[in-house]
């Protein structure tokens, strides 16, 4: 018996290897040819191409992200290297746990040349001295920064220089299943709706049967860009004068609102890894669901009813979160050139043409952002947030440096508010004392 | 040791002869270890203890600050409860995860037919990667639509917030760590087991001896060295756990699941706080050293080795 | 040997409970590495998915920049010689530990399993720093060389076993003029089957599943072992749960043919053959 067991595990793994070995083997040529100017072509969209002329050396470039992603960026680089033959680009993919690899070079100093960074991490890195000022390169690629969303610029400062520059972002806006409201007869919200609203639907699209909640109205996440988000839609200065402010009534306001929605019985409570929630609203558990761009490439390839995304309801006002990825220089390069030729190269249409295409992220440009080919559908939702991008708050949180040790209170605090064990008052309270008294003294 | 110490000079000469054979051989025998223990361990170690007396960012340059970092740690409520959780975890896994091993490993020690299908069962859990069992049971945990509240929807018992409620969160973490580590304690104390040479069995049997007697006068005193070894690095391991709770529920809801090595790691990683890190783990250590000490005391008396 | 009726049935009895606890959770995650994305959390939970989709197996083996088979191979480069390695380095130490009297002895020992309770994170950033100025990154040696030359674990689970071989099959080799080298070959060694067995398994595995030491030393995609390419089967935005599930089940299939083919070493009876002769 064990003997055929063993037989055909050898069997499946040989058949697996022989599958794998027969699919096409994709190769990675890092042999150095002799660089031949190519022609420039036509469509090309990219004004660094004069400044590349004559450039030569190798950079290192590291990044997070997918399979898919990788090979996106795969493709840029090897566009890249065509284009200016005298450079080679090491693509150093980090499948996962991306900060603590980096931050274990950072340690030792062996950063590579241009590296991701989140909003969070900016002025850490900054105050460690380990990015470039890119306030040149700015000036000498004007396209980079010509056509960029107001705001979008200020999340790749530090204190007030640029020392890295967002590649795109992510909005929140709220998923709307067509189908359960078209069967209840509701119409669409459009851009006008509230907070009341909200509430309301959801309250109308929750269906019990036998002591069991069948559908949900919506879903609550315990993630940063839902709380500010629902504090910011009613212009709530939940950080002031660096402090933690979330006691503020028009916070506790916002956040109450989630609050509610899972203690009506709304919304269920969310996991704590916030993992769970997209799925639900694939099966088609929930009617509403809040989050960013990333999940519309899921919801392309895996929802099948109709649906579309909407603005956040309103508050009193409508901010979005800003969520994204930075691209920075190291200041120890000794190609900072080359990286910032290649950096201009990213950013540039062309470029943002190959990374983009997967629909996880929204374009920072407002040419981009209405090319149906860049941004697919449903697009409308995403253009108008490009209107109020970024939160005073935010930014200003972001500006201690002690934004992920401040998200980790919140979200602890939060999530006993939704399991039940505490008030939003109360949360709020205990946030701002351990803030104030540890990270914000 | 087959020779006697006599007074004659020449059979003194001998013995110190052999004594210092013995060092010698023992320690070209334990050579490639230690000096790879003094490099890639111990070098590391020391450096992080040293660490512990700094404010360093990991990115920063690090500033001294003595023992500060310790005095933060015993005022700093999350480490505290961290570090309650942490025994909440040891006191409940241990013993249930030894037991647990113990009795199946009993099980396939006896001559059933299809022994090596049940053994290779039994370790598929322990093969399988930590992420992907921890995501299997995040799915069967969850509250509103795991297949658990499902099952148990069945018996009409209404759904259980097996993670997300706070007071049970860090046992059903247990429970899964559980499942998935048995099978490894199981297969040492198996190899002890079916070291047990028959001739002991025969004698025994010779006298009559009950099933149980066998287990309680042959069996387990036998076990003990592997017993021993399976204790000690069950609780040096457990006190160190991490990654069921980093990815099942990062250390919610609340701090419920916080354990040392979470947050440990989320603050040398997350927060930025290297040194404050490095503190922790020499605490942890030292309690964790303390703990073995006293086990090894209370244990070593029962250990039989063979003479 | 007889053992009484009862104790058969009992211990069936159990094993088929445990069996069942224990594949379960695992059944699960096979029949789901089968299914689309959407049937994995279907509620009311489906067992068995309504296609048997062996595309997830397909793209897993496409996926990524080199072929599942070239991250095996690259897994393989780190495994085999650490397996190799550990065990005879550990064997001669836990030998030297279990037998031979040398000063400072428990004391060594002592320090051995105390580096056992430092926690990894700690330990990561020093050693990456040594490795870096020894300018050894991005090569496979980061992680093969703290594990070649005997680690703590092995020490001690091997001493623990070597104990208790009966002294008398040493004793007899040392009256024929056997040196202590010898003695570890010709009679140690061939006795430990069992444990060595129980450890090339468990070095196996554990290097094998090793992910946060292939990740910060790794750079390029072509050397990646195949937990990395798991990895990237999730983002921290969206995750393949449908190919993870297929993944993990390729992943597992050398793991598995390790543990086959080892644990019927564990078998009754070994160290008696040593007493027979």
């Amino acid at each position: 018996m064990k003997k055929l067991i063993c037989i055909f595990l050898v069997l499946a793994l040989t058949l697996s290897l022989t599958t794998a070995c027969s699919s096409s083997a994709p190769e990675t040529s890092k042999t150095p040819e002799t660089p031949v100017a190519t022609e420039k072509p036509d469509d090309l969209k990219w004004d660094g191409y004069e400044a590349s002329k004559g450039l030569s050396g190798k950079i290192s470039f590291m990044h997070f992200g997918d399979d898919y992603e990788r090979q996106m960026y795969a493709d840029l680089i090897a566009a890249y290297e065509d284009l200016v033959p005298g450079v080679e680009v090491e693509q150093v993919y980090t499948p996962g746990d991306y900060y603590t690899k980096l931050q274990t070079l950072a340690a030792s100093k062996t950063l590579p040349d241009i590296f991701w960074l989140s909003e969070g991490r900016v002025k850490e890195f900054a105050d460690a001295g380990l990015m470039a000022d890119l306030t040149d390169v700015l000036e000498k690629y004007p396209a980079i920064s010509d056509g960029m969303f107001d705001g979008a610029l200020d999340y790749g400062k530090a204190d007030g220089i640029q020392y890295c520059i967002p590649k795109d972002y992510t909005s929140y806006v709220m998923y709307i299943n067509v189908d359960m409201f078209k069967e209840a007869g509701i119409p669409i919200p459009t851009s006008d709706w509230t907070m009341d609203d909200y509430m309301k639907l959801s309250g109308e699209l929750t269906k019990v049967a036998n002591g069991r909640t069948t559908q949900y109205g919506t879903a609550v996440n315990n993630y940063r860009a839902d709380w500010i988000n629902f504090m910011g839609n009613y212009d709530a200065p939940w950080f002031k004068d660096g402090k933690s402010n979330i006691s503020d009534p028009n916070a506790v306001k916002g956040l109450k609102v989630q609050a509610d929605l899972i203690k009506n019985g709304y919304a269920p409570a969310p996991g704590t890894t916030g993992e769970s929630e997209d799925r639900l609203f694939i099966i088609g558990q929930i009617a509403m669901y809040p989050s960013g761009r990333w999940v519309v490439p899921s919801f392309i390839n895996e929802c099948d009813f109709e649906w579309t995304a909407v603005e956040f309801p309103k508050g009193t006002t409508r901010v979005s979160p800003f969520i994204t990825a930075n691209v920075a220089i190291n200041s120890q390069s000794s190609s900072k050139e080359i990286a910032a030729n290649f950096l201009s190269f990213q950013l540039s249409q062309t470029g943002l043409g190959y990374t983009l295409s997967s629909g996880l992220s929204v374009p920072l440009y407002e040419e981009l952002i209405t090319d149906k080919n860049i941004l697919a559908e449903p697009a409308e939702a995403f253009i108008a947030t490009s209107n109020y991008i970024g939160d005073k708050e935010q930014v200003e949180a972001l500006g201690t440096g002690k934004w992920s040790e401040y998200n980790s209170i919140i979200s602890a605090e939060l999530s006993l508010v939704f399991e039940g064990s505490q008030t939003i008052e109360q949360a709020a309270a205990n946030i701002d004392k351990k803030a104030n008294e540890t990270l914000f003294k | 040791m087959a020779s006697v110490n006599t007074n004659s000079p020449k059979k003194k000469t001998k013995n110190m002869t052999l004594h210092k054979k013995d060092a010698i051989s023992g320690y070209m025998f334990i050579a490639p270890a230690l000096i790879s223990f003094l490099v890639f361990v111990l070098y590391p170690v020391i450096a992080s203890f040293v660490i512990s007396g700094f404010n360093w960012g990991i990115l920063g340059t690090p500033k001294f600050i003595g023992l500060e970092n310790y005095k933060t740690l015993f005022n700093d409520p999350v480490f505290i409860e961290s570090l309650k959780n942490t025994f909440k975890w040891v006191i409940i896994y241990v013993p249930f995860s030894i037991l647990v091993s113990l009795i199946i490993a009993l099980a396939m020690d006896m001559p059933l037919r299809g022994i090596g299908f049940f053994r290779t069962m039994f370790y598929l859990p322990v093969m399988t990667p930590m992420v992907v069992c921890a995501l299997l049971f995040v799915w069967i945990y969850n509250t509103e639509f795991g297949v658990l509240n499902y099952v148990l929807s069945f018996f009409d018992i209404s759904a259980i917030g097996w993670l997300s409620d706070k007071r049970i969160s860090l046992i059903s973490i247990a429970l899964m760590s559980v499942w998935k580590h048995s099978g490894y304690n199981m297969l040492i104390l198996l190899s002890a087991l079916q070291g047990i040479p028959d001739s002991l069995y025969e004698a025994a049997a010779l006298d009559g001896i009950t099933p149980w007697r066998k287990l309680i006068d042959i069996k387990l005193p036998l076990i003990m060295p592997s017993m021993y070894f399976v204790v000690l690095t069950s609780v040096i391991d457990a006190f160190q756990v991490f990654t069921e709770v980093f990815i099942m529920t990062k250390g919610g809801p609340g701090y419920s699941t916080h354990t040392v090595s979470y947050y440990l790691f989320a603050n040398a990683f997350e927060y930025g706080k290297m040194g404050y890190a490095c503190a922790m783990a020499v605490v942890m250590f030292i309690i964790i050293l303390v703990v073995t000490l006293i086990q090894d005391k209370i244990m070593n008396k029962n250990v039989q080795y063979d003479s | 040997m007889k053992q009484s009726k009862k104790s058969i049935v009992l211990s069936y009895a159990i094993l088929a409970f445990a069996t069942l606890i224990v594949l379960l959770p695992f059944f699960w995650m096979l029949v789901s590495s089968f299914k689309s994305q959407r049937e994995l959390f279907a509620y009311p939970p489906k067992f068995l998915p309504s296609v048997w989709k062996w595309e997830n197996y397909k793209q897993v083996l496409s996926a990524g920049s080199i072929s599942f088979f070239q991250m095996f191979l690259n897994s393989m480069k780190v495994t085999l010689p650490v397996v190799v390695l550990n065990i005879t380095f550990s064997s001669l130490a836990a030998y030297a530990f279990a037998r031979i009297n040398f000063p400072f002895k428990n004391f060594i020992f002592m320090m051995f399993i105390s580096s056992m309770m430092i926690p990894a994170a700690v330990v990561m950033i020093p050693r990456f720093m040594l490795f870096t100025n020894l300018k050894l990154v991005d090569t496979y040696w980061p992680l093969i060389l703290p594990s070649a030359f005997g680690t703590a674990f092995s020490i001690f689970l091997l001493r623990q076993f070597f104990m208790t071989i009966p002294k008398d099959l040493e004793e007899a080799a040392v009256i024929d003029g056997c040196g202590k080298f010898r003695i570890w070959a010709t009679i140690i060694v061939p006795l430990s089957k069992p444990i060595i067995a129980t450890l090339s398994v468990f070095l196996f595995q554990g290097t094998y599943n090793d992910f946060m030491g292939p990740l910060i030393y790794l750079n390029t995609d072509t050397k990646f072992t195949i937990q990395l390419g798991l990895a990237s089967f999730r983002n921290s935005f969206a995750t393949r749960y449908d190919l993870i599930m297929a993944g993990s089940m390729l992943a597992l299939i050398p793991v598995l043919i390790i543990y086959i083919v080892c644990q019927k070493y564990i078998v009754k009876g070994i160290v008696m053959s040593g007493l027979k002769g």
